[in-house]
């Protein structure tokens, strides 16, 4: 479904993302681990076409995608989080998860005015709390609410939900756990195999620290270190990799 | 003082004010979606006043049999199409392509695009060098009111500001181009991701802001009965002072400065002994007060409020 082979990206003398190939099928979830700087997030910006890769290419479903800008990127069925939150602090929740439907791709002036009607308002509306509805009733009950004004906890679900909205078909989180305490971790982790449950054919990119969580969530673990991919395979096998291990696991036990 | 002429002043100002916030919610637009301050924006209140001039000409000269309002209706929608009109050609020709350049270089060219539009006027529209007189589109007598006198241009002028206003509120507040307006102006990198065109959104906002300014020219036509090429500078400046004061972003902040300065530049003249000197100046006084002490406009809101 998604490959990519040999992606490059420089920034001047430094190279952020060094010839990384990595495959996704249709409804996997994979793992992106890594010590602080070692390309995860820069990554995440090159496959959600915000950065544009020196070299290498991105292909999904047999179209060449890098190069492509990040509304086209959006469109074509990339929808992903960020790690510090971008939610749309002057817009409401609902207003929020709506920001990621259909509609936005066919977004003109005249239809904006005329071609609104209840009907399609009131559409949205449910769907946007259908959508919600996986994490229980806990974005619902504050629908009304600017994001600006929800606890961190629900900014993170609430920018799930609204890269949802758009049906993707890969979904990348970055770091959704970051700021959440462990039961808050623990239930979004339960949240987030519900939503793999009811969404078989979604694939997601997910990039963690938190090593329970990558280990709930993931059917295969990639590890960066430096920009480059030193180890691919399922959690236990990376565990066991003695380059992993020096790069990442054993620095972290070290810090224990 | 009596009280009907008091009244009669706050219409007055009333009609100053709406004009002015009209040209200042050009500018918070274009501020606060696109980044951008553009000076140019007098200059299109200047050619929404000569395209009312030349449409009105045009059509009175035909002799349509269109009545006072239809009239107004037609010079009203070609006035809006006009301004619009200028809005997109400025967009795509100077304001996209200087997206990735500093700030400082979108301002300079829309300085230079505004010296060209006035001089274009004064050199291309017939007789353009000197004022011209602005026909009287409402064709209607003044009345009274309990002894204040209504004149029914400044009632036209403020309803149908009032209903441009309104329909701005619902079109960012209530509809989902609003919501996108609101997403770029918030976070066009997080709105691109979202999948909107940001390009289209830049390019209708500017068409917005444009065809909103070019009203205010048709309406400053309208209560003076006069325009001249160089009518857009002061105004466009005063527009900007308002946004400012508003502060520069805030939609409805723009809305109420605009109405703050019609309000004092018309007391300033009427309780200060000679104080019609100083009405071009109290508009900088009050910016400059503003800007010391209450950077961020009437609401004093932070810049993620904007729009």
């Amino acid at each position: 479904m998604l490959t990519v082979q040999g992606l490059t990206i420089q920034f001047g003398g430094l190279v952020a993302v060094d010839r990384v190939d990595m495959a996704l099928k249709q409804g996997e979830t994979l793992g992106v681990i890594g010590p602080n700087g070692s390309g995860k997030t820069t990554l995440f910006n090159l496959l959600s076409g915000i950065y544009l890769p020196t070299s290498g290419s991105i292909i999904l479903n047999d179209v060449a995608i890098q190069g492509c800008s990040s509304d086209q990127v959006f469109r074509m069925g990339i929808a992903r989080t960020f790690q510090n939150g971008r939610l749309f602090w002057n817009l409401n929740v609902l207003e929020n998860v709506m920001m990621g439907f259909e509609e936005v791709r066919t977004i003109s002036l005249r239809g904006t005015l005329f071609g609104r009607s209840g009907e399609l308002y009131k559409r949205s509306i449910e769907k946007a709390t259908d959508i919600m509805s996986i994490f229980g009733d806990l974005l619902i009950k504050q629908s009304n609410k600017l994001s600006k004004d929800l606890s961190y906890a629900d900014r993170r679900r609430l920018e799930i939900c609204r890269a949802l909205a758009a049906e993707p078909k890969i979904l990348l989180l970055d770091e959704p756990s970051a700021g959440m305490d462990a039961i808050e971790t623990a239930t979004l982790m339960s949240d987030l195999n519900k939503v793999k449950a009811k969404l078989p054919n979604l694939s997601i990119i997910v990039v963690e620290h938190d090593m329970d969580f990558i280990k709930g969530l993931v059917d295969r673990v990639m590890v960066l270190n430096y920009g480059r991919c030193i180890a691919c395979g399922s959690f236990d096998e990376v565990g066991k990799d003695p380059e992993v291990i020096k790069a990442y696991l054993g620095q972290e036990e070290s810090e224990c | 003082m009596t009280g009907e002429l008091i009244i009669q002043q706050l219409l007055n100002a009333l009609s100053l004010g709406v004009m002015y916030s009209l040209m200042a919610v050009g500018f918070t637009l274009f501020f606060g979606v696109i980044e951008v301050i553009n000076f140019a924006h007098g200059e299109v209140f200047m050619l929404g006043a000569f395209g009312a001039l030349a449409a009105s000409g045009i059509l009175i000269s035909a002799g349509l049999p269109l009545g006072s309002i239809g009239l107004f209706i037609v010079v009203l929608l070609s006035v809006m199409i006009i301004g619009g009109l200028i809005g997109a050609i400025m967009e795509r020709t100077i304001i996209k392509p200087m997206r990735s350049s500093p700030e400082i270089m979108t301002l300079l060219i829309t300085l230079g695009a505004s010296i060209v539009m006035r001089e274009a006027v004064m050199l291309f529209f017939p007789n353009g060098r000197n004022p011209q007189p602005f026909p009287q589109i409402i064709v209607m007598k003044s009345f009274f009111i309990g002894g204040v006198l209504i004149k029914p241009d400044i009632v036209l002028t403020v309803v149908l500001a009032a209903l441009l206003i309104t329909g701005l509120y619902v079109l960012i507040q209530k509809t989902a181009f609003g919501r996108y307006i609101r997403a770029t102006a918030q976070d066009r990198e997080a709105a691109k991701m979202m999948g909107i065109r940001v390009d289209r959104i830049f390019l209708i906002t500017f068409i917005l802001g444009s065809a909103l300014g070019a009203v205010a020219g048709l309406m400053n036509g309208m209560s003076y009965g006069i325009v001249k090429f160089t009518m857009g500078f002061i105004v466009g400046i005063k527009g900007f002072a308002a946004a400012v004061v508003g502060g520069l972003g805030n939609v409805y902040g723009a809305v109420a400065g605009g109405l703050l300065l019609g309000f004092l530049e018309t007391m300033a003249v009427v309780f200060i002994p000679d104080g019609s000197r100083f009405q071009e100046s109290i508009s900088f006084i009050i910016v400059i007060l503003f800007l010391v002490f209450r950077p961020g406009g009437i609401f004093g809101e932070r810049t993620y409020e904007k729009v």
